[in-house]
């Protein structure tokens, strides 16, 4: 029921912003939000009670997992519907919320199914609901930007498809003929009867499809594109939570594959994944031309990061690797929706053209400066700590080549990132850009930073025991 | 003994003798097929008849290979008549009768006529000869490994035994590994007859042609016996095709009952063969040259990976 | 049973790797509508023989969606496009070969799976993926956008030749997800590339070069 609810919300929510007039789109908007994140906070504190929620079947299924994808989804979109109504282009006015509100339905609906042909369906879904609203200012650049989203996307989510049949191949000679054969927990407990072999070969295209969606590296070439091209509320929404919804695909599957064929195996491939896409990005963060596409590589860096965390795995590493996914998701939307708003300020993403920030845009100015702190992994806030929980996973796992390499690119990816804050905060402000005056401006970051020094240094309680169960369902 | 020597008689009349139907039959299916009466299937028997009653003019400057090439081309087809299961699955030279024969004695023919075509000295012949002797020599390793990827499967080298062993188990002709090999087959197969897309049998247009422009200079009896060896190396290729590919129906026995429906059944899979050749030349346009290298390298995939499945499966 | 899908399933690779030499565009899309008429037939065949009646129905919903109505909005992409003159120096034939090596890896890919499988159509399943790889290697090596989707198309009919031969489809409910999907996906793609043709007077993706670093 909760589930259900779950899902009608934002499709009810995208299909009413279709038919309302244009003046009452706002709260209608709003309020679809609102609800969003009411029945998320619903399914997650039923998820706490109950363990496991399923409806239709069993079609739709929350564990701890999917709860705490679920919060992260609503509470992301709900800060990026905050700035959806500041920041929608006017060019794509009359489509622009009817999709934000399908692509948050795209999320929930693959972080809720149980059955992983649909969980594909919807992860599909996400990017046949998204492409437009990269599109959505309609230049040159967001046009081509589109464009390699769409193909890259969907030519690796078809990989997944791959993948996803060859796992049915295997549930299929182990069980003859059956309804349920794609369902996700029937595969966790056929898993052990699979052929390895088989299995094996079918999480590797699972991981290079979903991973293409995560933004891992080498398949992260859409993305900095992608993320810097759209209006700011979808990029807080890509970054901050669709890549993680690939990643959850990968993970769903790398459960079946440590029953079927060891941790082993699952683990490596995530390792050489993980690090490549923190060396990749750390690489381009040293000098970074364009802030928006410096915020995007720092996604595919995080992400790298979680993988590695999932790879080192134990208590610790999967735990860091969850927890740093949510702090990553709030750091990310309160950063684009400052990038977006310096964009639209000084009318360019160009470092080098950004100038005196801290004198024309103070209060801007200031909230970025906190939540690029917080994104570099400093005390007091929340990256710190996953950060610190995924390295005592690697140093403790016994990968300590891999930690320190990680924290050598990380070290990287730091001084990059200073470099580029310091030539922007600094410098003799233009007199054309003028300070964001509503007070109300300040409530979505305001909210994300509240959060992330939430999780960074007073912990809510429920919190370890939430992410020792998401653990626990992860597997080792 | 005599059962043998009957059916390699039978053999040898029935390329020889129905050869020329073979052509003229696919000459009338494509004229119908454009919507034209076209010639009767009995024409190239007039055409060589004709031929044969005209006075031979040889050029004054060629040398005796302008001369024994049509009977060289003749020889080489009456004989590999005899090594190619065309009625009964183990013809007379049987015992000799491998793959690697098979293609020494085409590549012999093609070799005279390349020479014939540059011996004469005009430009046409010259650019004919090196535009068949690039096309043989892209078509000929296609051919053997095609063969061999049927050797193999059937585990011997030799013709009679891989048709008989397909005959067996007519199932093993639909596997992909043989369907690969029958691909390649069929594109050199019309590489090596000089059909479209690579060459066209029925134009003179001289920047296109191949097989046409190298015996240009030929008339007379001499043009009568090309002709005739062409068209047997149509014939002899198509059952080629026909009998280890769709492998039924070939006698391995020599009784004149079994010879009879080989020859009737044989009639009737090379009926079928000159249809599809027929459809094809009608509907596809010939390729630039330039184009050709890549269809017969795509051709040399094929064989070759119908070859390497063989080994995958084992 | 196991011929007809065998000779279907190897026509259905014979149309992949003509798409992969062919530069006509409207030759190659008539090859992807050829090559989708085959694998609608597989569908109906292993209904037939194998007595999955609801085979049928995704049969002709292939059929509607592959043969009739996604050729019909690619048509509109090829029309419209400008005709680039082939080079004599641009050959296909490294392209062939790089096929045939795609070929040979989906038969080792596929060792495990045809192990597992049992299904009197395991052996026609290396070519489904073969078929599907070669659509895959259409779409990177392309450089326009036409070649770019055609590849995509490609690909997918080989997945779903591949479902079909190893498992006979996937769950209904899966199967009409997917196909909504890929019609979705091509009517995005062909409004994004009527887009850049406005914008480029051209498909070319060599001219999609503002994005960098």
């Amino acid at each position: 029921m909760r589930l259900a609810l779950l899902l009608a919300v934002p499709l009810m929510g995208g299909l009413a912003l279709l038919l309302v007039p244009g003046r009452a789109r706002r709260p209608v908007h709003l309020l679809a939000s609102a609800l969003t994140l009411a029945a998320a906070l619903a399914v997650a504190a039923g998820v706490v009670q109950a363990g496991v929620l399923a409806a239709a079947d069993g079609m739709l299924r929350a564990d701890a997992l999917s709860a705490w994808m679920v919060v992260l989804v609503a509470v992301v979109a709900g800060l990026a519907a905050l700035e959806a109504t500041r920041a929608a282009p006017p060019e794509a006015a009359r489509w622009f919320l009817p999709l934000f509100h399908l692509f948050v339905f795209t999320m929930l609906g693959a972080v809720t199914t149980d059955d992983v042909g649909l969980m594909w369906v919807a992860i599909e879904g996400t990017t046949l609901a998204s492409v437009f609203l990269v599109n959505a200012e309609r230049s040159r650049e967001s046009l081509e930007a589109a464009y390699k989203y769409v193909l890259i996307c969907s030519v690796g989510i078809a990989l997944a498809f791959v993948g996803t049949v060859m796992l049915y191949f295997a549930d299929l000679s182990v069980l003859g003929a059956g309804e349920h054969a794609l369902r996700w927990t029937m595969l966790v407990d056929l898993a052990g009867a699979m052929p390895a072999r088989l299995v094996q070969v079918a999480f590797v295209f699972l991981l290079v499809g979903y991973g293409t969606k995560a933004g891992l590296a080498p398949m992260h070439t859409w993305l900095p594109d992608a993320h810097s091209e759209a209006p700011a509320p979808v990029s807080a929404l890509m970054s901050g939570v669709l890549l993680a919804v690939g990643l959850y695909g990968v993970l769903r599957f790398k459960v079946v594959v440590d029953v079927a064929a060891g941790p082993q195996f699952a683990s490596r491939l995530l390792g050489a994944v993980g690090l490549a896409s923190v060396a990749v990005a750390a690489l381009f963060l040293w000098r970074p031309a364009n802030f928006k596409r410096m915020l995007a590589y720092s996604s595919i860096e995080h992400l790298g990061l979680v993988c590695l965390g999932v790879a080192f795995g134990g208590p610790w590493g999967t735990a860091g690797a969850m927890l740093h996914v949510a702090n990553h998701g709030l750091a990310k939307a309160a950063l684009f929706i400052l990038a977006g708003r310096i964009r639209a300020a000084y009318g360019t993403a160009d470092i080098a053209a950004v100038r005196g920030l801290r004198g024309a845009m103070p209060v801007t100015a200031r909230g970025f400066l906190t939540a690029m702190l917080a994104l570099m992994g400093l005390p007091p806030f929340g990256l710190f700590v996953s950060e610190v929980m995924i390295f005592r996973a690697g140093f403790e796992g016994g990968h300590a080549v891999v930690a320190v390499l990680a924290i050598g690119f990380l070290v990287l990816a730091f001084g990059g990132l200073l470099r580029a804050l310091h030539a922007m905060l600094d410098g003799e402000p233009p007199a054309a850009v003028r300070e964001i005056s509503a007070w109300t401006a300040a409530v979505p970051v305001t909210i994300a930073l509240g959060l992330l020094v939430l999780t960074g240094i007073a912990w809510p309680p429920g919190l370890a025991a939430a992410l020792e169960r998401i653990a626990s369902a992860v597997g080792p | 003994m005599t059962g043998a020597l009957g059916a390699g008689i039978l053999q040898l009349a029935v390329v020889a003798a129905g050869a020329p139907l073979l052509r003229g039959l696919t000459r009338t299916l494509k004229a119908r097929l454009v919507g034209r009466r076209g010639p009767g299937p009995l024409q190239p028997y007039r055409d060589l008849g004709k031929l044969l009653g005209k006075e031979a003019v040889v050029s004054s400057t060629t040398s005796w290979i302008f001369r024994v090439t049509p009977y060289v081309l003749a020889a080489t087809m009456l004989v590999a008549a005899l090594v190619v299961p065309v009625v009964v699955a183990r013809p007379p030279l049987g015992f000799a009768g491998n793959a690697i024969l098979l293609m020494a004695l085409f590549v012999l023919g093609t070799f005279f006529l390349a020479l014939a075509g540059l011996d004469a000295g005009s430009a046409f012949g010259g650019m004919g000869s090196s535009r068949e002797v690039a096309v043989a020599a892209l078509a000929e390793p296609t051919v053997i490994l095609a063969i061999f990827a049927l050797a193999m499967r059937a585990g011997t080298i030799d013709l009679g035994g891989v048709v008989e062993r397909l005959g067996d188990e007519p199932a093993l002709a639909l596997s992909p590994g043989h369907l690969m090999a029958f691909a390649a087959f069929f594109i050199v197969m019309l590489a090596e007859t000089g059909r479209l897309p690579v060459d066209n049998p029925a134009t003179h247009l001289e920047l296109t042609m191949i097989h046409e422009a190298m015996v240009l200079e030929y008339s007379g009896r001499y043009l009568a016996l090309v002709e005739w060896a062409s068209a047997m190396k149509l014939f002899l290729f198509l059952s080629l095709l026909a009998n280890l590919f769709l492998p039924w129906g070939v006698p391995s026995a020599t009784t004149p009952a079994a010879l009879g429906l080989g020859a009737v059944v044989l009639a009737g899979k090379l009926l079928v063969l000159a249809a599809a050749l027929a459809l094809i030349e009608t509907t596809v346009a010939k390729l630039r040259l330039f184009r050709v290298p890549e269809l017969l390298a795509g051709s040399f995939v094929l064989a070759l990976l119908s070859v390497t499945t063989v080994f995958l499966l084992r | 049973m196991m011929a007809v899908c065998n000779l279907l399933a190897f026509l259905g690779l014979l149309a992949a790797l003509l798409v992969v030499w062919r530069q006509s565009r409207p030759g190659r899309l008539q090859l992807f509508v050829a090559q989708s008429a085959l694998l609608a037939a597989l569908a109906a065949a292993i209904a037939l023989y194998s007595g999955h009646r609801e085979l049928l129905v995704v049969a002709a919903a292939f059929a509607v969606v592959k043969v009739i109505v996604v050729p019909r909005v690619l048509r509109r992409v090829v029309v419209g496009a400008p005709v680039r003159p082939v080079a004599p120096g641009r050959s296909a034939g490294l392209k062939l070969l790089g096929a045939g090596v795609l070929v040979l890896v989906s038969y080792v890919v596929m060792l495990p799976v045809t192990a597992a499988t049992s299904l009197p159509t395991a052996g026609a399943i290396p070519l489904a993926f073969a078929a599907s790889l070669l659509g895959l290697f259409v779409c990177v090596s392309g450089r326009d956008a036409f070649t770019h989707i055609l590849g995509f198309l490609v690909f997918e009919n080989g997945i779903f030749g591949l479902a079909l031969l190893g498992a006979y489809g996937l769950p209904i409910l899966v199967e009409a997800g997917v196909f909504l999907d890929v019609l979705v996906i091509v009517l995005i793609m062909e409004g994004v590339v009527v887009q850049i043709r406005r914008e480029h007077a051209s498909i070319d993706v060599d001219r999609l070069r503002e994005l960098r670093g």
